[in-house]
């Protein structure tokens, strides 16, 4: 039995035009998940490379100064967070709340653990040195970080999937049977993938700006770290052509069409194919060409992240539109009954707004 | 209430919110808003001075804010939102609907105050070392952080006031009249030296940490930020008389009941008790700082931090005297429900219009009476179910079944051990909001009344904790789910 | 009795100190709030005088060499000792003899007092101080 909740929603208008509100939605949205793409993929390079540095000194140092990004990076995560989250509260007030409330205890989770994660993570950047000598307890500690920036981003998936489909909140019973929800996870493995594309073309722009003695202090050619940077952004995009479509041929079906929303994604693997190849060649060029494209390759990323994020948003106005419009109606209905009660009952002279 | 109800039974919803509140007001209050400021006054006093040594302390006490405010701070921030949302969906939903522009503008200064804490932190040892003009830059960076953190209390300040007291939003539902409501200005002007205050106690105490017993500038650096703290705190009294004044006329157009006034005087002499014992602590301490800076332990600093944290809980607790029974003065009571809404609730009950309804674990079945067959149980279940929902949807925002602020605790101790029988309950919960006057009267029907009673007749022999929907999950009310079957077959039929 | 005597003669101020709190608990076991007012009231008033007049001299003294800052750190104790003794002079008197307030009002009231004397002594200290930092200049 899957009974569709029909719940009504707050009768207030809405505080401001809805283009607007989506505008406020998509854009920080994106700007937002940039920010923690940067800080989840700095996190997981960090240790990544501080594994590798036990047996090579100089990659150690380059744990360091990836490591470093994460702390400024972490803040404008967060607080671009806050104007998205205002922003789906009022665009999508019935269907967030609910998705929250049905997963309340891990959902509040992200409090404290995201705490936990931030200070673990300043402990591993500023007391780098001084734990050199307790180096797994330091390793430790980036593989802790890791897990829970792993974590984290699953319960945000989990809420806002979940959302999108009304028809099974009914059946749902707390956080883990949200997780089992499909598309949750081939859209969380195409998040996590991203991760580390982004951080990678981070790197280059790092290691770009950085003068001769700094890189030098690395111990690595310039050209070696930038390559670097284009080889971890190539890959994980590469199995992105895989994950990407099995994401989209995993979204459940809607009630409205969704050609366009195909549209914009096919667009989308269009032009990350384009970047890919860009990528690609970067990653075989000599020093002295190598980032010729990093201009374009990133104008094309900040293509795809809009393609993304318009194509997320056509996909959840597909899911929601049928359904809002019964709410819509619903609403309505109840505060034409609640306006021919009160009518009734001033009609009998009792004020029963208070019964007092 | 209109969404699946997340509730915690042992704790209770509003310790939830209580605690990441308070955690955020104390982050807020002492490490940013009192703490910029010094902190970039010493940062100026250092370079008048040519005294590094105040560098480096304002220095250290920076990085210890920059290191709590961005990870607890930010976070207890978002936090109140997420537990909010939680707890009272109804309330935050219409607050954002309202002050959507207020915070979004909050918002914006909120990242401008972010990014100035990371370019004030960041930069400072670099810019430091590349002379006096970037120095003095980095010294006007300060400031303007400073200012911002201001301005971002300022803001939300105005947010709670207007929970507190709607003032004239209710006739012309617009931002700026919430926004001017008449406990903006005596709240902001409490808070303001409040948060000072509170920060040359922590910058007092983090200076014990950050130098040496014998080093002549401890006791500098102690005698100054006295003096800091000391300016500060005839404000907190006499703001916060000017608050304790103003609050009475703000709560008379919610409470006219002499016994609300009653306990809330009761408040207001403990209000004023706590904020003198807190001054005074505040004042021993600077005067020992100042003529004794070699003697001043730490533990001594720890007595008027806590001080101010106990008038900071008292303080905010205000706000529950002032707008109960509401939740958003005279719109929505606590219970999430409007004011509006009463009159077709009460006539068709709360059930009617439940879109969801609470399942009972089997735990919650247990302790009906034996002897039942089986056709009389599950009428009996059936009728507990409906119990439950009316209780989930009207109560369980403010009580719990068993734990902190439990309603089987209220039962206890009016009722004690005798049966607590519909007739009983349902009597009194019906003019309940007479003799308490903080209660909402209840907002469902006749019928409803008798089957909460049921309910908490159930709960007298049934101590099993009372599941939220984020472990129990809900189920779509029947009536409600059989209309939107035809409804959707209609919208699909018409979308054929 | 030996080592007693020396520890209250090592500083001018610590007979003065032993002398008040001493008045002080007398004044509270008569649990009469009437003689407290006037004696504790006297008390205040003397030390106050005390502090008052060298803190008054030594501003004077020092006008020219000393910014406001400095002179902050001269008047406040004292200041503060006044204000903190008057609210525990205030406490005894409004509260009930042995309540919770009347016997943290007799604690800030010794103890304020005992401040008030030290904070006048630190002037006669910091002026013979500041008289030869004069004289050398």
């Amino acid at each position: 039995m899957n009974e569709i909740p029909v719940p009504r929603d707050i009768p207030l208008p809405m505080p401001a035009p809805e283009p607007v509100l989506i505008g406020v939605l998509i854009i920080f949205f994106l700007m937002h998940i940039v920010f923690v793409n940067f800080m989840v993929g700095g996190a997981f390079l960090t240790l990544w490379y501080q594994l590798r540095g036990l047996k090579e000194k100089r990659y150690d140092d380059l744990a360091y100064e990836i490591a470093a990004t994460i702390t400024a990076n972490k803040s404008i995560a967060v607080v671009l967070g806050v104007g998205p989250l205002l922003a789906i509260n009022t665009l999508y007030t019935v269907y967030f709340y609910t998705a929250n409330a049905l997963t309340g205890a891990f959902w509040i989770s992200i409090i404290p653990l995201v705490i936990v994660a931030f200070v673990l993570t300043y402990i591993h950047k500023y007391l780098w040195h001084q734990m050199e000598r307790m180096k797994w307890l330091h390793i430790g500690l980036a593989i802790v970080v890791s897990l829970l920036f792993l974590f984290i981003p699953l319960i945000f998936l989990t809420n806002i999937n979940l959302m999108l489909f009304p028809e099974k909140w009914g059946t749902i019973r707390g956080f883990f049977s949200a997780l089992m929800l499909p598309n949750v996870f081939s859209r969380y493995a195409h998040f996590i993938l991203a991760c580390p594309a982004m951080t990678g073309l981070l790197m280059v722009w790092l290691f770009r700006r950085k003068n001769e003695a700094e890189i030098a202090a690395t111990g690595f050619e310039r050209v070696e770290l930038i390559r670097k940077g284009y080889q971890w952004a190539f890959w994980p995009t590469a199995a992105q052509f895989v994950i990407g479509p099995l994401a989209l041929l995993t979204l459940p079906e809607t009630q409205e069409s969704i050609h366009s929303v195909i549209a914009v994604f096919g667009v989308a693997i269009l032009v990350s194919m384009g970047m890919a190849h860009l990528m690609f060649t970067e990653t075989r060029r000599p020093a002295e060409t190598i980032g010729k494209s990093f201009a374009p390759i990133c104008a094309l990323m900040l293509v795809v992240v809009g393609l993304m994020g318009a194509g997320r948003h056509l996909y959840r106005e597909a899911a929601v539109a049928p359904h809002r419009e019964l709410v819509r109606a619903k609403t309505e209905d109840y505060m034409r009954k609640v306006e021919e009660a009160n009518r009734e009952a001033a009609a009998k002279g009792g004020d029963v707004r208070t019964s007092q | 209430m209109d969404f699946p109800v997340f509730h915690l039974d042992f704790f209770g919803n509003r310790w939830l919110i209580a605690t990441i509140a308070i955690l955020h007001v104390l982050v807020n209050h002492g490490l940013a808003v009192g703490m910029m400021p010094l902190v970039a006054a010493m940062e100026w006093y250092g370079q008048k001075k040519q005294d590094p040594r105040w560098d480096r302390l304002a220095y250290k006490i920076l990085f210890f804010c920059f290191l709590i405010t961005t990870t607890i701070g930010a976070l207890t921030g978002v936090g109140i939102w997420l537990s909010v949302s939680l707890v009272n969906p109804y309330s935050i939903a219409s607050l954002i609907r309202v002050f959507f522009w207020a915070w979004f503008t909050e918002w914006l200064v909120f990242i401008t105050e972010v990014c100035l804490i990371l370019a004030y932190t960041l930069t400072w040892k670099k810019w430091s070392n590349q002379g006096p003009e970037k120095k003095k830059q980095h010294i006007r960076l300060g400031f303007a952080l400073a200012f911002f953190s201001w301005v971002t209390m300022a803001i939300i300040v105005a947010i709670l006031g207007f929970m507190m007291d709607p003032g004239n939003w209710l006739t012309d539902h617009s931002f700026w009249t919430g926004v001017m409501n008449p406990l903006y200005i005596p709240q902001l002007a409490f808070r303001t030296p409040l948060a000072a205050a509170m920060a040359g106690i922590i910058a007092l105490f983090l200076i014990l940490f950050f130098t040496k017993r014998q080093d002549g500038f401890r006791h500098e650096a102690l005698r100054a930020v006295a003096l800091w703290t000391l300016a500060f705190a005839p404000f907190v009294l006499a703001a916060g008389w000017w608050y304790y004044t103003s609050v009475p006329d703000a709560m008379k157009d919610n409470l006219g009941v002499s016994l609300a006034t009653l306990a809330f005087a009761d408040w207001q002499t403990k209000f004023l008790q706590i904020a003198v014992v807190t001054v005074v602590t505040i004042l021993l301490v600077v005067q020992f700082a100042i003529s004794r800076p070699n003697l001043l332990p730490k533990v001594a600093l720890v007595v008027p931090f806590f001080a101010i944290l106990w008038m900071t809980g008292h303080f905010e607790r205000v706000r529950e005297f002032i707008r109960k029974p509401y939740v958003i003065g005279q719109y929505m009571y606590a219970n999430g429900m409007r004011v509006d809404d009463y009159a077709l609730l009460q006539r068709d009950g709360v059930l009617t219009y439940a879109t969801y309804s609470n399942p009972l674990t089997e735990a919650e079945k247990a302790g009906l009476p034996e002897r039942l067959s089986e056709p009389e149980r599950t009428a009996r279940l059936e009728t507990i179910q409906k119990g439950k929902d009316v209780f989930m949807d009207t109560c369980s925002r403010c009580h719990t079944g068993h734990g902190v602020n439990s309603i089987t605790s209220h039962l206890q101790r009016m009722f004690g051990d005798k049966p607590w029988t519909p007739e009983l309950t349902a009597g009194y919960i019906e003019g309940m909001h007479y003799a308490q006057p903080y209660m909402p009267p209840f907002p469902g029907s006749k019928a409803e009344l008798q089957l909460l009673g049921a309910y908490l007749e159930h709960l007298q022999h049934n101590k099993a904790p009372i599941p939220g929907a984020q472990s129990a999950g809900v189920i779509v009310h029947d009536e409600n789910a059989g209309r939107i079957a035809t409804k959707t077959n209609q919208t699909e039929a018409a979308a054929r | 009795m030996k080592t007693l005597g020396q520890w209250l003669s090592e500083k001018s101020y610590r007979s003065t100190v032993v002398n008040l709190v001493m008045l002080t608990g007398v004044l509270a076991m008569s649990q009469s709030s009437e003689l407290f007012m006037a004696v504790g009231g006297g008390a205040i008033a003397i030390a106050s005088f005390y502090f008052l007049l060298r803190a008054i001299a030594l501003t004077a003294r020092t006008k020219r060499f000393v910014n406001p800052y400095q002179l902050s750190l001269t008047w406040i104790p004292g200041l503060l000792a006044i204000v903190l003794a008057m609210t525990g002079l205030y406490l005894v008197i409004s509260a009930e003899p042995f309540s919770m307030g009347y016997c943290l009002g007799v604690i800030l009231f010794a103890c304020e007092l005992a401040m008030l004397t030290i904070a006048g002594v630190d002037l006669d200290d910091s002026a013979s101080k500041s008289s030869r930092i004069i004289e050398v200049v």
